[in-house]
């Protein structure tokens, strides 16, 4: 069992304070949605955890089973165990998706390379359970691909990659009905004793997919709330208004669950 | 796949039927098709000169390896011809270690030829020039050259396609990459002459820096003396999108292993259409040792 333990983390971009000390817990098996009006800074929390050059952190502390997160470079937090599954991942010219994956599997198990026949199979049945196009191993990354399609791709690199905690930063926004089933199904079948989640979202659809086990309501760089899926319903019929009323303005602690 | 090797102006190797050599001039007879790649390498031997002469309404592969680790003076003199309504695809591969390389290389494209030509660059100290001339109607030249510089090298790639008829379509696509104080210079240059009219000309020039002590220069430079003509150009140079790099990253590829990922992806256009599969490994090969 992991843990990934977030405190008191303060960012900053271009020297404006984005996140303003978030506080989170997340352990193996559990899911913890992310909730907030646009522009709250959950995707920042996203970007910050993978290490995003132009995200500062100024204060705080974040670890993953024990170890400095924040210490380490991009593809060294990504080997130690995080997934950023991104909101506009990168169109990547002239780079197969399966060199690419072939390469980052090499990557996690540590210079490594998966037999090649192991990887087809494995690449290509994630490939069909997210209903992907046949001919992916041979496109580009992500060139030229749909929305839904990037969206697919993330949670297929997730699904071989099998880190131990992913951050699916709006991995819903866009996807039509049938997408949204296909990718939600996905995460939750990925759920398990050894992967954790944080699911960033502001609409509530891929909740009915994808059950949290805790809910959090992020507001101007907090945590202000949290709870359990009794929030979703409540945000679904309210907004956020009613956080902010009920709150108030001022400073609230984050409740650890 | 034919192989043939050319060392001190003699050839060894079987010459398929249809190809014949004297006088440092390799000749292929009109109305043959090959379908195997033709590959010729040109070995230790500067002062080197080859004519290739494709013949009327022939097709083939060409593949000519130029190789030598000589440090001296090199200088080759090459030429190729696509006799009319011929169909030529090539592959040159200059690899000269030469700290003073010197290589022209003329091609000839005449009525309803086709040509199909890539040079790769991946010597040490080289002034080269790629020149063709349209020289029928409706010839098509399609000339994509590639420069990778690392330590040290110094390359100075000058590609050249003239239009001396109507009704000829010629493209450019070149890539300059350089590392570490590598420096590679791309001089690309489209001409349309009088009187051509309905010529198509396109040039495109591209340079990766992946060092900060790299230079690149590209020159991209259209002169045209007609009105009735399609023309175009673009040129850029830049360094590795951080973002894709970013993004690579985050999968867990450390920066090296992302950037070489990214510069392949960028060749890789290219490289994927160099028939031979072990002449493309080795340029792969060449490629990536400059990385």
């Amino acid at each position: 069992m992991s843990t990934l333990s977030i405190s008191n983390l303060k960012v900053s971009i271009e020297d404006k304070e984005i996140l303003k000390g978030v506080n989170l817990v997340v352990k193996s098996g559990e899911v913890h949605a992310i909730m907030g009006p646009n522009g709250t800074g959950k995707s920042t929390l996203a970007s910050a955890l993978m290490g995003h050059p132009k995200y500062e952190v100024t204060e705080g502390e974040v670890s993953l089973d024990g170890e400095d997160l924040l210490a380490l470079e991009v593809d060294e937090r990504a080997r130690a165990g995080l997934f950023l599954a991104m909101q506009y991942p990168a169109e990547v010219p002239g780079v197969t998706n399966s060199d690419f994956m072939r390469s980052a599997l090499k990557a996690k198990n540590e210079g490594t390379q998966v037999p090649l026949f192991e990887f087809i199979g494995k690449y290509e049945k994630a490939a069909k359970e997210l209903k992907m196009r046949e001919d992916l191993p041979h496109r580009y990354l992500n060139e030229g691909f749909s929305g839904g399609e990037k969206k697919r791709n993330e949670i297929l690199q997730l699904k071989m990659l099998k880190p131990k905690f992913a951050v699916l930063d709006e991995i819903d926004s866009g996807l039509d009905i049938d997408a949204l089933k296909v990718v939600g199904e996905n995460v939750n079948d990925m759920v398990n004793k050894d992967f954790g989640c944080i699911l960033i979202t502001h609409y509530q659809r891929i909740l009915d997919h994808i059950k949290p086990t805790f809910v959090h309501i992020m507001i101007d760089g907090k945590i202000v709330l949290t709870g359990g899926q009794e929030l979703i319903e409540k945000i679904d019929q309210n907004g956020y208004e009613w956080v902010r009323e009920e709150l108030g303005i001022d400073f609230v602690e984050t409740e650890q669950a | 796949m034919n192989s043939l090797v050319i060392k001190d102006h003699s050839i060894s190797g079987n010459l398929p039927e249809g190809i014949t050599f004297s006088d440092q001039t390799l000749k292929i007879a009109k109305n043959k098709y090959f379908e195997d790649p033709i590959k010729i390498t040109l070995k230790d031997d500067n002062n080197e000169s080859l004519e290739i002469i494709v013949g009327e309404s022939s097709e083939v592969k060409i593949i000519l390896e130029i190789a030598s680790v000589d440090l001296e003076k090199n200088i080759y003199d090459l030429k190729l011809t696509a006799k009319q309504n011929s169909k030529v695809k090539y592959l040159l591969v200059c690899d000269l270690a030469s700290k003073d390389a010197v290589l022209n290389h003329y091609f000839t494209a005449e009525r309803d030829a086709n040509m199909d030509l890539i040079g790769g660059f991946v010597s040490n100290v080289i002034t080269a020039k790629m020149n063709a001339k349209l020289i029928g109607e409706g010839a098509n030249v399609n000339l994509r050259a590639v420069g990778i510089s690392s330590k040290d090298n110094k390359q100075t790639i000058d590609i050249e396609i003239v239009h001396a008829a109507p009704n000829s379509t010629g493209m450019m696509h070149n890539i300059a990459i350089a590392n570490a104080n590598g420096k590679v210079v791309l001089n690309g240059v489209e001409k349309i002459l009088k009187g051509m009219k309905n010529a198509n000309a396109y040039q495109s020039l591209k340079g990766i820096i992946a060092s900060d002590e790299a230079i690149i220069e590209v020159n991209p430079i259209l002169l045209i003396d007609e009105y009735d003509v399609k023309a175009g150009h673009g040129a850029t140079i830049g360094k590795l999108d951080e973002n894709s790099l970013y993004y690579l990253m985050s999968r867990g590829l450390d920066k090296k292993v992302a950037e070489r990922l990214m510069i392949n992806g960028f060749l890789n256009p290219i490289i994927s259409e160099i028939d031979d599969e072990p002449l493309r490994e080795r340029f792969v090969e060449l490629v990536n040792q400059r990385l």
